[in-house]
């Protein structure tokens, strides 16, 4: 469907455009304003729908002086269809919450981008949503993949329209935002969970963390700055970035010493382990100085 | 609406423009609260707010009217009241041009509490000009 233009799901006609302008205003419009507000169509076609309209009702037409002014009928026990025409984007947006805040393996975020969130689509735009993955272990993947088809095809089915799906986990976000990607900057609507925007770090940091994953495949974290990391975190989102990635590094990077140190730097760094001293965390640090003593005794990961 | 207040036509493209000035003016009223020091940071946080809102009620006016004020700042709430569903909107921009003289031209200062309350509400605005950008 045309979420530019929703009524054209049921009608092509000038009707459509015509309800949807005097939907988006309670003040009486003359019938060039209309024509002028749809933009490629006719005075003289907007004049036959507007006194159809009226004929039903569902308009007020009211003659001041020569000219006539139209304004829709509230009170038109019709005008709730109306209404919900007008609200299609937002029953698109709590269908797609709906479904995913029902989601075994949670998203971090979901959020609709491209030419819907923008309002130029057309007919044949595809439905681009942006799905924010947290760290995922191994026995997850699956079940996360299938939730993510699922939605694919579930959006598909609501609307007629193609669905394409970004998928981003933190590691990829801080490389996007390393790069500068477009993608980050462009008009995006929440739909559920956390504002991706406020959880891309700034290019600086994002590059300090792409440099330490990149350089020999993520085996010294050493060149992660903490005190920049600890200033530049100033958002709960993006400390969820970090946190996730500070996972995502505990469960990649070779378990040295200095790396298991590292790691507990950072996370201080985040503020989550002081903030939230919870005996879980307690206890993911008592594992990190385990690991490291086995690591330095064996000489080789546990 | 009084006969006398004065509107131009706006297109999709202003509206455009309008709205990315919102987001901008409402950015730097975000930073503006984390980084600016001194006494005048509350005002520097209202009058970006101010501005935000402004320039978010000229985009919802020209996806929804396809007209903008072309006056002073009371007339623009007046025409915010002619867009669908605006109650909550008005009553945001209609505070917000209330402080806007006190935050930009007097000197007076602004409690942290003003500054928050303006930046909510710049922020709702915002969200009413981009939910037309979908209606």
């Amino acid at each position: 469907m045309d979420f530019s233009q929703p009524f054209r799901a049921l009608t092509p006609t000038l009707d459509g455009p015509v309800l949807r302008v005097l939907a988006r205003t309670t003040h009486p419009m003359t019938r060039q304003q209309v024509a002028d507000l749809i933009g490629e169509a006719s005075e003289a076609g907007v004049r036959k729908v507007l006194r159809r309209l009226a004929a039903q009702g569902v308009v007020i037409e009211q003659r001041i002086g020569t000219h006539y002014t139209y304004v829709g009928n509230r009170e038109h026990i019709m005008w709730p269809a109306v209404e919900v025409f007008m609200s299609a984007a937002d029953r698109l947006d709590s269908t797609i919450r709906k479904h995913v805040e029902a989601w075994e393996v949670p998203a971090l975020s979901v959020e609709l981008f491209g030419s819907v969130a923008a309002g130029t689509s057309t007919g044949d735009s595809d439905i681009d949503l942006m799905v924010y993955r947290p760290s995922l272990t191994e026995d997850q993947v699956e079940l996360w993949d299938r939730q993510v088809a699922l939605l694919r095809m579930a959006v598909e089915r609501w609307t007629g329209n193609a669905c394409e799906i970004l998928e981003i986990d933190p590691r990829t976000l801080v490389e996007m935002a390393a790069e500068e990607e477009p993608v980050l900057k462009a008009a995006r609507v929440p739909i559920s969970g956390l504002n991706i925007a406020a959880a891309v770090p700034s290019t600086q940091i994002a590059k300090m963390f792409q440099e330490a994953m990149a350089s020999n495949n993520g085996r010294s974290l050493s060149g992660i700055d903490t005190k920049s990391l600890a200033a530049a975190v100033t958002s709960p989102e993006l400390r969820r970035t970090m946190e996730e990635l500070h996972k995502a590094l505990a469960m990649s990077a070779p378990a040295t010493k200095s790396n298991q140190k590292r790691l507990i730097e950072i996370a201080r760094a985040l503020g989550s382990f002081q903030a939230e001293p919870s005996r879980k965390k307690a206890a993911e640090i008592a594992r990190f100085a385990k690991l490291s003593a086995v690591d330095s005794s064996r000489g080789r990961r546990p | 609406m009084a006969r006398e207040d004065k509107t131009r036509a706006a297109d999709r493209a202003q509206a455009d423009i309008r709205l990315s000035d919102a987001r901008a003016y409402l950015q730097q009223a975000e930073i503006s609260l984390q980084f600016v020091d001194g006494p005048r940071r509350y005002a520097t946080v209202v009058s970006s707010a101010v501005l935000a809102g402004i320039a978010a009620c000229d985009a919802a006016c020209a996806l929804a009217l396809g007209i903008v004020s072309a006056g002073a700042h009371d007339q623009a709430v007046r025409l915010l009241t002619r867009v669908s569903d605006s109650t909550k909107a008005v009553s945001d921009l209609s505070k917000l041009v209330s402080i806007k003289t006190g935050a930009q031209y007097t000197g007076k200062s602004m409690a942290e509490r003003q500054a928050m309350d303006a930046i909510s509400r710049a922020q709702r605005l915002v969200a009413f000009a981009e939910s037309q950008l979908r209606r």
